[in-house]
């Protein structure tokens, strides 16, 4: 142990990097202050290497350095306090020591460890005497005060390494700032960019000198200012830590990109908010890749659409024996013709329908409504389906009042229960229930199948995922129900899941918002785009949202509301009198301030 | 009976006319365009005129305008549609027309829509 804590004492004493540097006034005034004090001919400030005590500061006639083994210093380093001995003849330890009998001819020796902030005594304070000293308790106290200053000098030493390895640190990260692909940018409180890397002066294609000073506003797109504006505001009033946004910047060309950026707060010293560190990413390829993919599926879609309905309908009339009676065979051919392209019909559908859901642009229009409703229209479709299959359909409902758009919910429990019943075996029964669940409804649709596999309880809600792909020609499907299912679920702030156990049935679950739970929130502008703003940022805080267009429309609506959402200020008094109204500034970020609304509604 | 059936798409015109003179026993007169259905209603006047609303150049509703003083008031005009949501029919019926039916059809049971739509019992 001994061994190892010297080993780690040497480092100590290494990282001061002192040995054998110049003499330097700081020290050189302390060995003379001490001299003077205790009125010594001999003074020393020293640090004790491995094999060599090496003297920093020194009073008289002494070489630069001792070997260890012959100083008395070495016994002073061993224990924190100071190491006296007032009269070396009367000390068997050193009456015979070579220091003692020869030159300098030490009797009167008082020594003190000099510690680093580590607490490792990497050298001494010593004053030394040629003839005997009485050293009472006050010179001790004055011995330990002068070894405090020096080994404040010691420490100083030790920090202007760390400031040399700050600055080696500094410019790697320096390094890294001026070569990374990413552009990175430090902006001041007042929006002006402080700094600029080469990666993001290369994107902008204006200098970094040109850049410095220049409003952030000046090389964003001006209709990404609205979005852009509040988040920067929040982030560098301290309000929020960071924030990731896709916006768009243009270039003294007018030409622009779209980057995604990343933004992070610099706080100085004290805490408070210095500046903002952004990151941005070049993401126009991917932006125009998900243009392309998007158009491509959309226009693929509807240009399928007219050739399938023209090649149905040709089948059709010719396997209703219409141009005339076919023969047996031709006759199974056509139905094998029309069937397949009847399931392309499907296809193209659904993914136009899945492609709309994703990308919001279904009018989700929700209203109160009861379950039987929603009960009644789903059996009227799926019922013919169940009974071809010979399974039973059975129904349960509490007394309660939805928010949902029947037609979509409807689309989504048909999609469910179909999806049930393929899985049936005949004589089976397929039960679906409504039931309240705290401040949610609950919609169940249990089967009595081979059930579900535990590794795919998740996956078959992506697209083109059953569990079997012999599935798909079986059964039918066409691989998109259930993710048509969950787009028209997320578009209601519900949850949707799957349990089972492989071999006893399956059981889906959807969790949808109830009318008047004390959850829902009113939503009124007379602008439908702003309404539609609005309403999304509620759902996506997670809480259902009805939108009117009047406050007529709301008042003849009633109760059931937490509270209105109004960014319009027109007809407020009307509205109050229905719930508390919550007011959005339109120059807001509308987003953040809804959570924050919400937030405060909250607590 | 005679029916002029108007819509730029040949092959939907194959596909209805097949279905409505087999299945429904209507005489059906074909046009591809506003032109060409003027050009045929002014021959002999049909007993009823389905109209498709998407048509390049004069779509359904400018081709009713320009047919109307041609075939008179009684004569209904049912519009073929593939957007019939409630406002769309409800725009369309305020253009004077007798029904609407949604696109796309089947060729089947197209021939008792159009009974449906003009009150004639099917045969």
């Amino acid at each position: 142990v001994r061994y190892v804590l010297e080993l780690d004492r040497l480092a100590a004493l290494r990282s001061l990097d002192i040995l054998d540097t110049p003499p330097e006034e700081r020290f050189d005034r302390i060995a003379r202050l001490a001299a003077a004090l205790f009125d010594v001919p001999i003074t020393l400030v020293s640090l004790m290497a491995e094999e060599r005590q090496w003297h920093k500061a020194c009073v008289g006639p002494l070489e630069a350095e001792t070997p260890r083994a012959l100083t008395f210093c070495q016994y002073t380093i061993e224990t924190p306090q100071p190491l006296i001995i007032p009269d070396t003849h009367l000390d068997e330890r050193f009456v015979t020591h070579p220091m003692v009998i020869g030159e300098p001819h030490i009797r009167f020796y008082a020594g003190h460890p000099l510690s680093t902030v580590d607490g490792y005594r990497v050298g001494t304070l010593c004053v030394i005497d040629t003839r005997p000293r009485d050293f009472g308790p006050e010179q001790v106290a004055l011995l330990h005060d002068l070894s405090r200053i020096a080994e404040d000098e010691l420490n100083h030493t030790e920090l202007s390494q760390a400031l040399a390895a700050w600055r080696t640190s500094e410019q790697r990260f320096r390094a890294v700032f001026q070569d990374t692909a990413i552009g990175m940018t430090l902006v001041d409180r007042d929006g002006l960019f402080v700094e600029v890397n080469p990666a993001f002066s290369a994107m902008i294609g204006i200098s970094d000198d040109d850049l410095r000073g220049l409003p952030v506003m000046a090389v964003t797109h001006p209709g990404d200012h609205d979005q852009a504006r509040p988040r920067m505001a929040a982030l560098i009033a301290g309000e929020i830590d960071g924030y990731r946004q896709e916006r768009r910047y243009v270039r003294p060309d007018g030409s622009m990109f779209w980057g995604a950026i990343t933004a992070s707060l610099l706080r100085d010293a004290e805490g408070l908010p210095d500046l903002a560190i952004g990151m941005v990413e070049d993401i126009s390829d991917r932006k125009e890749m998900e243009r392309i993919k998007d158009e491509l599926v959309s226009v693929v879609g509807h240009e399928l659409r007219t050739p399938l309905t023209s090649i149905r309908g040709s089948l059709g009339l010719l396997e209703a024996g219409v141009a005339g009676e076919l023969p047996g065979e031709a006759a199974k051919m056509v139905r094998i013709a029309r069937e397949n392209t009847e399931r392309l019909v499907r296809l193209v559908n659904e993914t136009l329908d899945l492609e709309r859901l994703q990308h919001g642009r279904v009018d989700v229009d929700p209203r109160p409504v009861a379950p039987s409703e929603l009960l009644d229209a789903t059996a009227k479709v799926v019922q013919p389906f169940a009974d071809e299959q010979g399974v039973e359909l059975t129904w349960a409902a509490d007394d309660l009042e939805l928010l949902v758009d029947p037609d979509r919910i409807v689309q989504a429990l048909v999609n469910l229960i179909a999806n049930a019943v393929k899985f049936s075996p005949a004589a089976s029964c397929v039960h679906t229930s409504i039931e309240r669940d705290g401040e949610r409804a609950l919609v169940s649709v249990v089967d009595a199948g081979r059930g579900i596999p535990p590794d795919q309880l998740e996956a078959i809600f992506e697209r083109f995922r059953q569990v079997d792909a012999s599935d798909r020609r079986e059964k039918g499907g066409t691989g998109l129900g259930l993710a048509i299912v969950r787009a028209i679920v997320e578009q209601h702030a519900g949850r949707i899941w799957a349990e089972s156990e492989p071999g006893k049935g399956a059981t889906f679950r959807i969790t949808l918002p109830l009318h008047g739970a004390g959850t829902t929130i009113a939503v009124y502008d007379r602008r439908r785009q702003r309404r539609e703003e609005l309403t999304r940022a509620v759902r996506r805080h997670g809480r259902p949202a009805i939108a009117f267009d009047s406050p007529e429309a709301l008042v003849a609506a009633g109760g059931g509301f937490v509270a209105v959402l109004v960014a319009g200020a027109s007809g407020l008094d009307e509205i109050a009198a229905v719930a508390p109204v919550l007011e959005v500034d339109a120059a807001e970020d509308l987003e953040t301030r809804v959570d924050e609304l919400l937030e405060g509604l909250e607590r | 009976m005679r029916l002029l059936l108007i819509d730029d798409e040949p092959d939907i015109r194959a596909i209805a006319t097949l279905a409505l003179e087999r299945i429904g026993g209507w005489t059906v007169v074909g046009a591809g365009s506003a032109d060409e259905a003027l050009a045929a209603a002014s021959g002999e006047t049909p007993d009823i005129v389905l109209l498709d609303v998407m048509m390049p150049g004069l779509d359904g509703p400018a081709t009713l305008e320009r047919l109307r003083p041609v075939l008179g008031v009684q004569v209904p005009v049912v519009f073929l549609t593939a957007k019939a949501q409630p406002g769309d029919v409800e725009r369309l019926m305020a253009l004077g027309a007798a029904g609407v039916i949604a696109k796309p059809f089947d060729p089947l049971r197209l021939s008792s829509e159009v009974d449906a739509v003009i009150g004639r019992s099917s045969r």
